[in-house]
């Protein structure tokens, strides 16, 4: 295998320098490389680990998988040599048959790979990255490796900054909340908004979005709100309940009349309409150009 | 100073000049073909001169949208027409962009209440005729130029509420109507435009010679028009009550 190989490896840098590519895709959010807090503490959640390896396997050889812990925001974490069945590094207790450079293999436990990967506490405020190693057996090589995302911070309670009412909705303005030591996530977060009636009566409603006015639908028309919102990161970690936005007149949803129905309510003379809209508009214009056109043909 | 001010305006073409600097002494200005410019003003429609009753209130417009008057961008691409030692006819098309945003009205039990959200946006095409004195220039080293233009306007326009185009049904007749339209109308303008070229006379034949841009003229006007179908009684104004301003920059190549 070896001098057969050996100049295509190369050629193909990642090749050369013994690293395929291992990625894991979880079986709960079908998210690639990255899991939440509930993945990591459930013993049901699983993922599928596919690799190229970067050794063609000889007969007999097998694949062995396992996790390292690895620095925040780095690669490269796998051990040199394969960790012996039955440690805590190898995420499963059987090594699986090498068919060829390609391999799958599923389920592999979220909760075996989170402690694999050195993961103490699946509600830490930090994120933690581990490393995915698969070795090829019984050199103990490692011939893949890739890495995985146990989100484990959540974003702070977020701030409502204004109501305001529309027909039928509210628009909430939502910012996101400050940081602590226990509530981290600031990127990818996005934030649901829930409105509740007030005294019972009505219809509830909620509305997701970015930071900035999100639509709380749904609503009664002439019930009152009371307002909350919450951040979701990106994995999925749900963060705290926002301080509650009270019941009010700008949480009372009302069917409010447009400029065009105010004017027409005053009886104003305007008729609207244009038979083909507004680009019907244009026809005299057109026409105009279409006749210049023909004017410098003739000519 | 003056250089560098002229330069920081007209940055954008004089670009290749830095380049490729070629003496512009043995040619004279390239042939002219027209004029482009592109404009700002402050536009409050005078929808409020009709005449109301019965409803919410009897200033429709100023009540939604309030007495703010929104960014109103036009831009006019001219062919000229007749140039002579006096002028510049310049025949044109122009299309601009304004809204007005403001929030809607409920009834209550209570009184009024404002909320949602509504606007009002028109496109503003126009088919305009001007003339400009380039003699003042070009003979007499005047770095101003008056002009005057008219223009035969047509406003397109659409009114929206929360829920895209508004429409309304006459609770009397149920006749409806969408808040859509197109109306007709005329401006006329007044103006003086600044020869920005007499800053830099060399810079100006370079940026010529480079790009074919004749002139860069900065300017100030003033229109006076009316956009109501030429006095229907079925339609709005749209045009301001007042002498509307407006400054640009005009491009003459």
């Amino acid at each position: 295998m070896g001098r057969r190989l050996a100049p295509l490896l190369l050629l193909v840098p990642g090749i050369a320098l013994g690293q395929g590519a291992v990625t894991a895709l979880t079986s709960t959010q079908s998210q690639s490389d990255l899991a939440n807090r509930s993945d990591c503490a459930s013993t049901s959640a699983s993922a599928t680990w596919n690799w190229t390896s970067s050794v063609t396997p000889a007969t007999g050889n097998t694949y062995r998988l396992a996790a390292y812990a690895a620095p925040s925001g780095s690669s490269g974490g796998c051990a040199t040599s394969a960790p012996a069945l039955g440690t805590t590094n190898a995420v499963i207790n059987s090594d699986q048959t090498a068919t060829g450079v390609t391999g799958s293999y599923s389920p592999v436990s979220l909760n075996l790979m989170a402690t694999a990967g050195g993961v103490t506490s699946c509600t830490g405020a930090f994120d933690v990255e581990i490393a995915l190693c698969v070795y090829i057996m019984p050199a103990g090589t490692l011939v893949s490796q890739g890495t995985f995302t146990f989100q484990l911070a959540i974003p702070p309670a977020p701030i409502i900054n204004s109501v305001s009412p529309n027909d039928g909705s509210l628009t909430v303005n939502v910012s996101p909340g400050t940081t602590n030591a226990n509530e981290t996530a600031t990127t990818g977060v996005t934030y649901t908004v829930t409105c509740a009636p007030a005294s019972g009566s009505g219809g509830s409603g909620s509305g997701t979005g970015n930071a900035g006015n999100i639509t709380c639908g749904g609503l009664t028309d002439g019930v009152q709100y009371t307002v909350t919102a919450t951040g979701v990161s990106a994995a999925g970690n749900q963060g705290p309940v926002s301080a509650t936005w009270p019941a009010g007149q700008d949480t009372t949803p009302l069917p409010f009349q447009s400029f065009w129905q105010i004017y027409k309510g005053a009886n104003g003379v305007e008729a609207g309409g244009c038979g083909a809209g507004g680009i019907g508009a244009l026809a005299p214009f057109g026409a105009l150009l279409a006749l210049l056109a023909l004017r410098r043909r003739r000519s | 100073m003056r250089r560098l001010a002229l330069a920081a305006l007209l940055a954008l073409a004089a670009v290749p000049a830095a380049a490729e600097v070629v003496s512009t002494e043995t040619t004279g200005p390239s042939p002219r073909w027209g004029a482009f410019q592109l404009s700002f003003a402050t536009l409050e429609p005078n929808i409020d001169s009709g005449t109301f009753s019965g409803g919410l209130t009897n200033t429709p417009y100023a009540t939604v949208f309030g007495t703010s008057r929104p960014l109103l961008t036009q831009i006019l691409f001219s062919r000229s027409a007749w140039m002579t030692e006096v002028g510049t006819l310049d025949v044109g098309l122009g299309i601009g962009y304004w809204q007005a945003n403001g929030k809607g009205i409920a009834v209550t039990s209570s009184g009024t209440v404002t909320g949602g959200s509504t606007s009002l946006v028109i496109l503003p095409l126009q088919l305009a005729a001007g003339y400009r004195f380039d003699i003042f220039y070009d003979q007499w080293g005047v770095p101003f130029e008056p002009y005057a233009r008219i223009a035969l306007v047509n406003d397109i326009w659409w009114t929206s509420g929360q829920n895209g185009i508004s429409s309304y049904t006459n609770p009397n007749t149920g006749q409806s109507s969408r808040g859509q339209g197109s109306t007709y109308g005329w401006a006329g303008t007044l103006g003086l435009a600044l020869v920005l070229d007499a800053l830099d006379p060399t810079m100006a034949r370079q940026m010529d010679f480079d790009t074919g841009i004749n002139h860069t003229m900065l300017f100030f006007d003033f229109t006076k028009g009316s956009v109501n179908d030429f006095g229907s009684n079925s339609s709005w104004q749209l045009a301001p009550s007042y002498w509307m301003w407006s400054a640009g920059i005009l491009f003459v190549f």
